[in-house]
């Protein structure tokens, strides 16, 4: 049989593994071994899988992974996120769909300390909902507030995604985390463009009421809410922008100073500190069990040579490279409707980003289309994770609601793409100024 | 017992993950403060991460964590359902036995060879053991999962479905 052949036997039965609802961890892991043992035989290939599995779960790069995970859990449980809503609320408060507007900058600010979406979405949607209910506003606009602004949880670092892509691809962490601040925040300026914009052309959707603008007073007390969220910053970017410590020792360090937070805020119940570990452990075991197993099958589709080949035949089209990407783009924004998309960026990036790369794209620059192409898919339904939270939090939303109020903050997340694509120093500026040291 | 072992594995797992916060900051700290960074933390944070991962693989598994593909599979009837989740667990347990063999092959390779960590010269085989451990831990999840599942297919046709993996799945 010839390897090309044998490839596509072993892509289809990973398909479909997948569609007969085999973990995914599981499926990858199978087809790898399947592949391993036609082309290496039982010794050797099975020899591959302990030397993978060993190599890839003891990186000390991933222990950024649980320690991210494990800090936005405190920071949902420690009440960090109501004295920063209400800080940023009596700041923009005064515009035409104020607290909508609050509730993007307040994730966006969140982001800067979170590694994950859903904690975002969580932390800043479990104080500005209900508010934004009590106010009357739109029940469309309140979703697509928080479950869009959740997704900067990703994109403005730290970011656990990143992390991944970060140590899958062995492009500097420390870089990527710099490359999503500039279009992290060109984002959240977009989205509450568009919120202001839809509240004056329907301004029953987001009314205004006196108490939302806040006194001169009010806004100096504001700094004071948000003085425990500037600490957590400067411990976890402004540590890693002077080069003092990595990404993983910055994810340490965020995590002991969150608990020291909680614990001064009251908040650091044994019930929050168990369902922190409960949430970090299953989060970290299945995002990792994916990843190693996702090795394995990627190390038999190098040795197939397949990512050279799929390089090869792109290039043989002769096409531009504006519509060499658009066409991945597309691919990837047809998945995002369908496939959980963090377990997709792991299985097609040992593919992709040869690919990408070979087209002569930055892959820091590609890191951070990666991730905002999660955020689609993260507000996407039926698989967007920050849809989850927000039906847990506006029990009844229902999937009209949810397409209506997302579907802007989608259009709005490809146009920063499109800009990336035109302007990638959008992106890449930042880690060009960044002090070297340990990245 | 073992929804016991794979809960307290479960929580062993999460008291890691704290642990890694501890040591990794008290090695920031002491590198940067007095010059003298901790080389053991190096060494010691890749086996908390292995606790955490394949401590925890067990219990995700319990409560439905590991993430899977249902496009396909809800268009199905129940019935085919029930039988198609009996076939995935039982090719699921065969794939994790084989990768328990070798793994634990490689442990008491490393043992017999006394091998050790590159700078505080620590036995590799004891973190090399916890892979198969925890998988190990998980084949057994799946096995009373398969149990349950194959009684829910023979069972009265109005119960004929996937059922979850545990109790304590949501």
């Amino acid at each position: 049989m010839s390897e090309a052949l044998f490839g596509t036997l072993l892509i289809a039965l990973l398909f479909l593994l997948f569609a007969l609802g085999l973990e995914i961890s599981i499926s990858l892991g199978l087809a790898g071994v399947v592949g391993l043992l036609y082309l290496k035989g039982w010794t050797v290939g099975m020899g591959v899988v302990g030397s993978i599995a060993w190599t890839n779960a003891t990186s000390f790069s991933f222990i950024a992974v649980p320690l991210f995970v494990f800090m936005s859990g405190i920071l949902l449980h420690s009440g960090i996120g109501k004295g920063l809503f209400t800080a940023v609320a009596r700041w923009v408060g005064f515009l035409p769909g104020g607290l909508a507007v609050a509730s993007i900058f307040s994730c966006a600010i969140f982001a800067a300390v979170s590694g994950s979406s859903v904690a975002t979405a969580a932390t800043i949607g479990m104080i500005a909902i209900p508010e934004m209910e009590r106010r009357g506003y739109g029940r469309p606009l309140i979703i697509g507030s928080i479950a869009a602004g959740g997704t900067l949880g990703i994109l403005i670092p730290p970011s656990v995604p990143m992390i991944i892509y970060g140590v899958m691809t062995e492009t500097s962490v420390g870089h990527l985390y710099m490359a999503g601040i500039i279009p992290g925040i060109v984002l959240a300026l977009m989205f509450a463009v568009y919120v202001v914009v839809y509240a004056l052309i329907w301004p029953e959707k987001a009314p205004r009421v006196a108490e939302d603008r806040g006194s001169f007073r009010d806004k100096l007390r504001s700094f004071g809410e948000v003085a425990p969220v500037a600490i957590l910053i400067f411990v976890v970017l402004g540590s890693m922008y002077l080069g003092i410590v990595t990404p993983t020792e910055a994810a340490a360090l965020g995590s002991v100073v969150s608990m020291l937070l909680a614990f001064w805020y009251g908040n650091l119940s044994w019930r929050a500190l168990s369902q922190t570990f409960r949430e970090t452990v299953r989060t970290t075991s299945m995002v990792m069990l994916i990843i190693l197993f996702a090795a394995i099958f990627s190390h038999v589709i190098a040795l197939l040579g397949a990512p050279k080949a799929l390089l090869n035949a792109v290039l043989s089209l002769g096409l531009p490279k504006w519509a060499l990407f658009a066409a991945i783009f597309s691919v990837l924004l047809v998945i995002a409707y369908a496939l959980e998309e963090l377990s997709v960026m792991i299985i097609l990036l040992p593919i992709l980003f040869p690919l990408i790369t070979g087209l002569g794209f930055d892959p820091v620059w590609f890191g951070i289309i990666m991730v905002v192409w999660l955020e689609i898919g993260f507000i996407t339904p039926p698989v967007g994770l920050n849809l989850f939270v927000i039906q847990n939090l506006m029990p009844g939303a229902g999937a009209r609601e949810v397409t209506v109020g997302t579907t802007p903050y989608v259009i709005l997340m490809i146009v920063l793409v499109a800009i990336l694509f035109f302007v990638p120093e959008l992106a890449l500026w930042l880690p060009a100024q960044m002090m070297p040291g340990r990245r | 017992m073992i929804a016991k072992a794979s809960r307290a594995a479960g929580l062993l797992a999460g008291v890691a993950v704290l642990v890694l916060a501890v040591l990794i900051s008290f090695d920031v700290l002491m590198r940067y403060f007095l010059d003298r960074p901790q080389l053991f933390v190096d060494e010691i944070g890749p086996f908390l991460l292995l606790l955490v991962v394949f401590g925890g693989a067990a219990q995700t598994f319990r409560v439905g964590g590991h993430v899977r593909v249902d496009l396909v599979t809800t268009h199905l009837s129940p019935t085919a359902r029930a039988w198609l989740r009996v076939f995935n667990l039982a090719i699921g347990i065969v794939f994790l036995l084989a990768v328990i063999w070798v793994t634990t092959q490689s442990a008491l390779t490393a043992l017999h060879y006394g091998r050790v960590s590159a700078v505080m010269l620590y036995p590799l085989w004891l973190p090399m053991l916890l892979i198969p451990a925890g998988l190990a831990l998980m084949a057994g999840a799946m096995i009373i999962a398969l149990g349950r599942q194959v009684r829910a297919a023979l069972g009265p046709p109005a119960g004929r479905d996937e059922v979850p993996p545990s109790p304590e799945a949501r």
